[in-house]
């Protein structure tokens, strides 16, 4: 099939599926409340069911038959006995459609999935607040979608199941699925952070209840509990449906086993988890840490509230048990991937991971320490030079400085910890510097670090300027200048510092890129005749480094005496 | 199963739902307005919001307690119930459905939810759906309507015109 009719096809497929889908949903809507889901009616239009039904079978009537022909003339091109059923098969642009319609049916199945939740636990809590979910309409979303997702699923199963797929015929359903498992674990994780928040104001008496008060009020027991419970359950169905898929394709033996283990998407979620989950441990210990600092420096509030002992003790423990979940996942995470990657066999596999690690959560630390460091000593530069942001009455600067105080405190560990591991691995093993990973590292830092100065150069240059041109400029120019100019001063640090890494590291990699090339490096006796002919012909011996993969059973020394039996004249295959 | 006939199971199991749904709605009657004891709460509401929509205001303003009448004149209902009809969207269909009752004695409130569609349902017409609360006493061994209203909406909303 060419790529235009392929193109057609699909997206036709796909606009007459939504046609079709919102029908359906309409549909199945108007039979369940016809069958009483979704409230007593006491009033109102007779006719509102029947124009209902009107709708749904005139979007069907559209939608149907338009999809129907589509998807059979694209089902049909995938028939073996067509000579292009492997080109559809393999195509990307299928595996892009399937994934992009398992992607958005799951999100439409979800969120009225948790619509369904909230409207139980309001049903449970009658007196929270009134909620105005329609549970006809929510469940028969869920049904459809649900629907719609297993038939395209089944689709996408059969390709896999006919043979290999490679490249992005691989790789846009595979990211579906990490995409999904990640948006899960997020979910699952929050939503547990949130119902532990909420365990430590119910026993403490912290929060608004909501027994009483305002049943509208969107910080009360009831309202909160409605919100985290959905996270929990769809976030949990989310990610272990997709993460177990995963996992039970990397533990096949046949091509998708072999594809799913050495995928980068699968290598690459690993780091990505624990990237996200060292910012969610700062961002929600920030919550506690915050508070307990500007106690010690002389706060009584936290956003502008006040803030008893109790109420302190409350802050600290419901930022814990946000963080908590977040902390178990992260060691959760590292267990499974360090023994996925001792499971492989290949020690580089472990360093690589470990190394990702490292990298990112080092990065993260570093983003949140430099962040505060600035603002400190922005704040030192501003009372050493006698400007007036320490001075003024209402104390805010002792909130701020708690809380940037706060986010210095939770970073600096984090960077200190993996960059101190990083530098020790890098001693010992100078062939680290010639690690993308490391120089993708250094790179962004020294990018991020340029980049958000900018701003804070320009307040300096447009005052520069302003003295310059006699212009004047309202406010105290120690103070308006501190903080840009306590920015820039890390900034220029953290650049410098990761600059000189940078040059070390390139003083290393130098002399492997000014060695001479294509020194006869092959042995043995297939080698040496190799050698003679290229001496006989003035031709240098190229070294190529191939992948072979064997079941781990199998006999090395027969599978290389098979292959070395089929080379061409001049050629040999050595083990390195 | 082949992909071909996976695309006539799917047709035949939507032609299966549809031919369901005409036959639920249409011989069975649907959804309809539940008939609720007499004497109820929710029974002089639905009198009260029959009477509105067959535009007999004698009627509906009698539903109201007499605190409420005292609140809200008969000429003044008319005048807004008026203004309420000229500033409501032609096409606009509503349902009106019970969330439940709360309070015990002689007061108490009917939480409904009213579901409004615009237009015949096509480009983003709905339904939306809204909360209301009604105030019920009972008075007199009649359950009425504790505060003035012009439909469902608090009457002194109308008062500014």
């Amino acid at each position: 099939m060419d790529v235009v009719r392929r193109l057609y096809l699909y997206a036709m497929s796909a606009v007459s599926l939504g046609v079709l889908w919102y029908g359906l949903q309409v549909l199945l809507m108007v039979l369940l409340r016809a069958v009483g889901l979704g409230g007593v009616v006491i009033g109102g239009d007779p006719d509102n069911e029947r124009r209902a039904l009107s709708l749904a079978i005139s979007l069907v009537g559209v939608g149907l038959p338009v999809w129907a022909v589509h998807w059979f003339l694209v089902e049909r091109s995938l028939n073996r006995a067509r000579p292009t059923a492997e080109a559809e098969r393999r195509s990307a642009l299928r595996a892009l459609y399937l994934s992009a319609v398992l992607a958005a049916l799951i999100v439409l199945g979800a969120a009225a999935g948790a619509d369904l939740i909230r409207q139980v636990v309001h049903r449970i809590l009658p007196d929270v607040e009134l909620y105005l979910g329609d549970a006809a309409g929510s469940l028969a979303t869920l049904v459809v979608s649900a629907a719609a997702w297993a038939l395209h699923a089944w689709a996408r199963r059969r390709d896999a199941a006919l043979g290999e797929l490679r490249g992005a015929a691989a790789w846009w359903p595979r990211a579906y699925r990490y995409a999904l498992a990640f948006v899960g674990v997020a979910l699952l994780l929050e939503g547990v952070g949130a119902l532990l928040a909420l365990g430590v104001d119910a026993l403490t008496g912290s929060g608004v209840p909501g027994a009483g008060s305002d049943p509208s009020f969107t910080d009360s027991y009831g309202f909160r509990l409605a919100q985290a419970l959905p996270n929990v359950v769809i976030g949990l169905v989310a990610w272990a449906s997709h993460a177990w898929a995963s996992d039970r394709l990397a533990a096949e033996v046949d091509w998708r086993g072999d594809s799913e283990r050495r995928s980068r998407l699968r290598l690459g979620y690993w780091p990505i988890v624990f990237g996200v989950a060292a910012v969610a441990v700062i961002l929600h210990a920030n919550e506690g840490l915050r508070p307990l600092l500007g106690r010690l420096l002389g706060v009584r509030s936290d956003f502008f509230q006040p803030l008893d002992d109790l109420g302190l003790v409350a802050a600290v423990a419901r930022a814990m048990g946000a963080a908590l979940p977040w902390i178990v996942a992260w060691w959760l995470h590292r267990r499974w991937s360090r023994a996925e990657a001792a499971a492989s066999g290949e020690p580089a596999a472990a360093v690589l991971l470990d190394r990702l690690e490292r990298h990112v959560v080092a990065a993260t630390g570093l983003a949140f320490s430099a962040v505060g460091a600035g603002w400190i000593v922005g704040l030192a530069i501003d009372v050493l030079l006698g400007g007036n942001r320490a001075t003024i009455p209402d104390g805010g600067w002792r909130y701020e400085l708690a809380g940037f105080l706060s986010l210095a405190v939770l970073g600096l560990p984090l960077w200190v910890w993996n960059w101190s591991r990083l530098i020790a691995r890098r001693g010992g093993d100078p062939s680290e510097a010639a690690s993308p990973v490391r120089r993708a590292y250094l790179l962004l830092v020294v990018a991020v670090a340029i980049l958000s100065s900018l701003g804070g150069l320009a307040i300096v240059l447009y005052r520069l300027v302003a003295f310059l041109l006699g212009a004047e400029v309202p406010g105290n120019a120690v103070s308006e200048l501190s903080t840009p100019v306590g920015a820039l001063a890390v900034a220029l640090a953290v650049v410098v510092y990761h600059g000189l890494a940078l040059r070390a590291d390139q003083a290393v990699r130098a002399p492997e890129l000014t060695t001479p090339t294509v020194p006869p490096i092959e042995v043995g006796p297939a080698a040496a005749a190799a050698d003679e002919d290229a001496s006989a012909t003035a031709e240098p011996a190229v070294r190529h480094t191939l992948v072979l993969t064997t079941p781990a059973d199998a006999d090395i020394g027969e599978t290389l005496a098979a292959l070395r039996g089929v080379l061409p004249e001049g050629q040999s295959l050595d083990e390195a | 199963m082949s992909g071909s006939r996976s695309v006539v199971a799917v047709v035949a199991g939507v032609l299966g739902l549809i031919a369901l749904a005409i036959v639920i709605v249409v011989v069975a009657g649907g959804r309809q307005p539940r008939t609720f004891p007499a004497g109820s709460p929710e029974a002089a509401l639905q009198a009260y919001l029959t009477a509105w929509d067959a535009g007999n205001y004698e009627a509906s303003y009698a539903a109201f307690s007499s605190g409420a009448q005292q609140r809200m004149s008969f000429e003044e209902y008319e005048r807004y119930a008026g203004d309420y009809r000229f500033n409501t969207s032609p096409g606009t269909q509503r349902l009106v459905i019970i969330d439940r009752t709360s309070g015990d004695g002689d007061h108490v409130t009917v939480h409904l939810i009213v579901e409004e569609t615009y237009g015949d349902g096509f480009g983003g017409g709905g339904p939306y759906r809204n909360e209301r609360a009604v105030q019920m006493v009972n008075e007199d061994g009649a359950w009425r309507l504790a505060d003035p209203l012009v439909w469902l909406e608090p009457a002194e909303h109308f008062k500014t015109f």
